[in-house]
């Protein structure tokens, strides 16, 4: 016991592998906020009248609202008037392609293991890089243009298809929809958007590595992925930060539309900085997530791996209105040391025959909270409709907490609703199983709780999955991994 | 509409304490004052989310005036038990010797009644039992003792097996502004055994508003089975609050049977105190009608060692909504924990709702915790089966209830309340192969 004692405090000593910054020409607006700097940002970004009628409106409603409070953790009070809202790396032209990029933000993407011209090459994947509020470079855009498919930063999109931003933009997650969302609607500097028309399946994963660089800033990206009828993408989405000891908010907007046989796979391994080991510093990361299958046997699934922040509070949803319809959510979710993390699902069901599937793991060690929180709601018109959840929770210390705050409202009797939950730590049976077979116990806490996670990682799509498992070793197994 | 029903209780309070014939002044204002931090719920409270209580809490509500025999003038037999046992009557919360036990038979069986004690008194009987634990912060315990005045008390140090007690609870005010609140206190000293029948009742016409506050302390090595039968069918509001301390070595099997109530919620929280205890939390609710039934339940586990197993069974019919709320809690050094939690809900119409939320909070990691929930309509395949052995679909469907619904009645130890409650939950279910 003493030794897996030991193992797990070693565990628990890893460091932060992404905590460098990197310097560039700053080009960003003052500390602050008010209806100037939202029309500064938007002046800088070249937005028309009516995006920024809409900024506006959106802020005048986030000034009427209180900040929750509801969520299971605790931090400082915010102070939003010390955040800068905007920061960019400063370009004197506009790139054309990857080669007049500046090369150490370049450099910097490759520090991440994610050098563009390397994506490019090798895998396929096309990225689109957000580093402090604004989109630097997105690869592969030419040959995805060839099947129609738009993936650009949301600036780009702004400026060249209007008509397509102004339809979908709020149309899942409303600019009032909740403090953070309004505040985000408010100030989003940049993100991503995504286009598939009708029948396209498209045909590599599209990518956006989100990083903030910046001290003091806040990061409000914002990303819209619309998908057609009969239309395919799988997107992908990594995040980190350098390491500081204040904390910086990171409040983002994912929004979703499918339509009729519309598919979409959306996948995170979110690795902010989670802060020191005492705690201090770290990202707060209250993010928005979600989708809309308004079509009939439209699908939409959430993967994502949460190893970092300080602070998450996330709850990627499926409002499942198309008949048929099915959203999917599968999380793997890792705390230590200090951080907090309440995250979930919410899956309503409003259409005929829908299906939903939760699969949510938690792993909670040193001193850190871990909860689920989920709604499954099936509404009257709702029938036939079919959810399973699964929340499990892992302890690996005595100090650490672990809770599930699942809630189930059905109004329709043909729905079948089923959740089920465990919590437990790892067995000294399991161990001891492993010990009398040679491997070390060290060894023996990776392979359980990789086996743990597995049903979820097993989701994600190859290079991310090999990136979770090297995510989850650092963050929890030290010299394990 | 939230503050204004804060100011009425608050002018209704100060006129009870000038009446003095409250409990401990003292404690009457630190409760009263607790209240006030928390305020009434609104729909805004999370705990009060699906029970829209503060639309239900009378606009001018006045506090029982006190009568010699209230039940002097009604026939009332439902008596549960014909073998000897101990009957207590209670009428809008007031004692009706005429219906109740006069003497008690055995020794190491006390009973009062807490009106007929001078404050004085009161206070000298309850200085050990007034320190109310209340960890979801429910107003509705604070606003108990804020108005505590009628009760009863019941301590008992029998080793062997007591005549069971049976605490009958009729409404038959009709005052839509009666607000009645009522406390029971039950200490079980080491190594005691007893058991603790509730029945609440009412007739069509009742009204008004209920605050039943009910605190078992369960002694060292003490066993005891608690039953609580609801089957109300007036337009009263009741509001349920039990607590349950238990200490080393005890064991409290806790039985909540729903049956009908406009109104009706039971917050059952247990609180593990000290190692090696068990606790069974089993419950029965059936939502008919217009019925609102809400089922919260907290069970704290704060030393190690101790086991606790609760199982929920709900059947919602016609525009019944149910609620369902389950919180286990372990706290950091309750290591060696074992909590089990399930909850099964049947949902007969389309126009019936059920809402639950099974709730784990976990700070040790040596335990075993699972909490499961369901919801779902009757299995075609079952009633297939039946259908094609020749049974109608009303019969089949009824079997199929009773299955369901007998996991937790076949649970209860004693007899006479198994009888009762076999006989009633039948006839709700449309079930008639018994008797």
């Amino acid at each position: 016991m003493k030794e897996n004692d030991n193992i797990l405090e070693e565990i628990t000593q890893s460091e932060y592998k992404y905590g460098w910054t990197s310097n560039f020409e700053m080009d960003s607006a003052p500390k602050g906020l008010n209806e100037d700097i939202i029309r500064f940002i938007s002046a800088r970004k070249e937005e028309p009248e009516w995006l920024l009628e809409w900024r506006l409106k959106a802020f005048r409603h986030w000034l009427k609202m209180n900040e929750p409070k509801w969520p299971n953790v605790k931090y400082p009070k915010i102070d939003f008037q010390d955040i800068i809202y905007y920061a960019a790396p400063k370009q004197k032209v506009k790139p054309k392609s990857l080669d007049e990029v500046d090369p150490e933000l370049l450099e910097t993407f490759e520090k991440l293991g994610i050098s563009l011209q390397e994506q490019q090459r090798l895998t396929g994947v096309a990225v689109d890089a957000v580093m402090d509020s604004i989109a630097v470079a997105t690869t592969f855009k030419e040959k995805l243009g060839e099947l129609g498919v738009i993936f650009s930063s949301f600036s780009e999109a702004v400026q060249v298809h209007p008509e397509l931003v102004k339809k979908y933009l709020g149309s899942v997650v409303p600019m009032n929809d909740n403090y953070y969302a309004a505040l985000n609607s408010a100030v989003f500097s940049d993100g991503s958007f995504c286009y598939i028309p009708k029948g396209v399946r498209c045909p590599m994963e599209l990518s956006t590595y989100f990083r903030i660089n910046a001290a003091n800033t806040g990061q409000f990206e914002r990303t819209l992925i619309v998908a057609e009828d009969n239309a395919y993408v799988s997107y992908l989405e990594g995040c980190t930060a350098p390491m500081r000891d204040e904390n910086q908010l990171h409040a983002a907007v994912v929004e979703i539309y499918a339509a009729d046989n519309a598919e979409v796979k959306y996948s995170t391994v979110q690795n902010w900085y989670p802060g020191d080991k005492s705690g201090k510093g770290g990202i707060y990361n209250f993010v928005t997530k979600r989708g809309l299958c308004a079509g009939h046997h439209s699908k939409i699934s959430w993967t994502q791996v949460e190893t970092g922040s300080a602070i998450t509070w996330k709850y990627p949803s499926c409002i499942l209105k198309g008949d048929h319809s099915i959203g999917e959510f599968y999380s793997v979710a890792v705390t230590n040391n200090y951080q907090q993390a309440d995250t979930g699902t919410k899956m309503i069901h409003i259409g005929k025959n829908t299906k939903s599937r939760i699969v949510s793991k938690g792993i909670s060690a040193g001193k850190s909270q871990n909860s689920y929180r989920g709604l499954v709601k099936v509404m009257k018109r709702a029938e036939n409709s079919r959810n399973f959840s699964q929340c499990d929770s892992l302890l690996m210390s005595d100090t650490c907490g672990a809770h599930t705050f699942p809630y189930i409202e059905v109004s329709n009797k043909s729905a079948h609703v089923e959740h089920e939950a465990t919590t437990s730590k790892i067995g000294e049976d399991q161990l001891f199983y492993c010990n009398q077979r040679g491997i070390d116990t060290e060894t023996a806490v990776a392979l359980i709780v990789n086996g743990y996670a597995k049903e979820v990682l097993s989701k994600l799509p190859m290079e991310f999955a090999v990136e979770a498992q090297k995510l989850l070793a650092i963050t929890l197994e030290g010299s394990v991994g | 509409m939230e503050l204004s029903l804060n100011q009425v209780l608050k002018d209704l309070f100060e006129k009870h304490q000038k009446q003095n014939n409250g409990a401990p002044a003292a404690y009457a204002e630190q409760a009263f004052e607790r209240f006030m931090k928390t305020g009434f719920p609104d729909r805004k409270s999370e705990e009060y989310k699906y029970f829209p209580v503060h639309r239900h809490f009378p606009e001018s509500p006045l506090l029982a005036e006190k009568v010699e025999d209230p039940g002097a003038h009604l026939v009332f037999s439902p008596k549960l038990d014909d073998r000897e046992a101990i009957h207590l009557v209670f009428i809008d919360g007031r004692l009706s010797e005429k219906h109740s036990s006069r003497d008690l038979p055995e020794a190491g069986l006390e009973i009062k009644h807490l009106n007929q004690l001078s404050s004085t008194e009161l206070r000298e009987l309850l200085e050990d039992h007034l320190d109310t634990y209340n960890v979801n912060n429910d107003p509705f315990i604070e606003l108990n003792s804020s108005f505590l005045r009628d009760g009863i008390f019941i301590k008992t140090s029998k080793k062997s097996s007591t005549l069971p007690v049976y605490c009958y609870y009729i409404t038959s005010a009709e005052d839509v502004n009666s607000f009645r609140n009522f406390r029971t206190i039950m200490v079980l000293e080491q190594d005691s055994r007893a058991e603790l029948a509730e029945y609440f009742f009412s007739e069509e016409n009742a009204g008004g508003f209920e605050n039943f506050f009910t605190e078992v302390y369960a002694g060292k090595g003490s066993r005891l089975n608690l039953y609580r039968i609801q089957h109300k069918r007036g337009k009263e509001v009741l509001l349920n609050n039990i607590n349950i301390y238990q200490k080393e070595n005890s064991l409290v099997n806790s039985f909540t049977f729903s049956l009908s109530g406009k109104m009706l919620r039971n917050n059952l929280n247990f609180l593990l105190e000290e190692e090696n205890c068990e606790s069974h939390l089993y419950g029965f609710y059936f939502v008919d009608g217009d019925d609102v039934i809400d089922n919260h339940t907290t069970v704290d586990h704060q030393k190690p060692n101790c086991f606790s197993n609760e199982n929920y069974k709900g059947i919602l019919d016609k525009n019944g909504k149910g609620i369902f709320n389950g919180k286990i809690y372990v706290r950091q050094n309750a290591q060696k924990t074992n909590a089990f939690q399930s909850n099964k809900n049947i949902v007969l119409t389309d126009s019936a709702t059920i809402n639950t939320k099974p709730q784990l909070e976990i700070w040790a990691d040596d335990v075993k915790c699972s909490h499961g929930a369901t919801t779902g309509q009757l299995d075609n395949h079952q009633l297939f089966y039946l259908r094609s052995r020749g049974l109608d679909e009303r019969t089949a469907k009824a079997l199929l209830l009773h299955a369901f619904a007998f996991e937790i009645i076949d649970k209860i130890e004693l007899d006479p309340v198994k009888d009762y409650l076999t006989k009633v939950i039948n006839k709700l279910l449309g079930y008639q192969f018994d008797n």
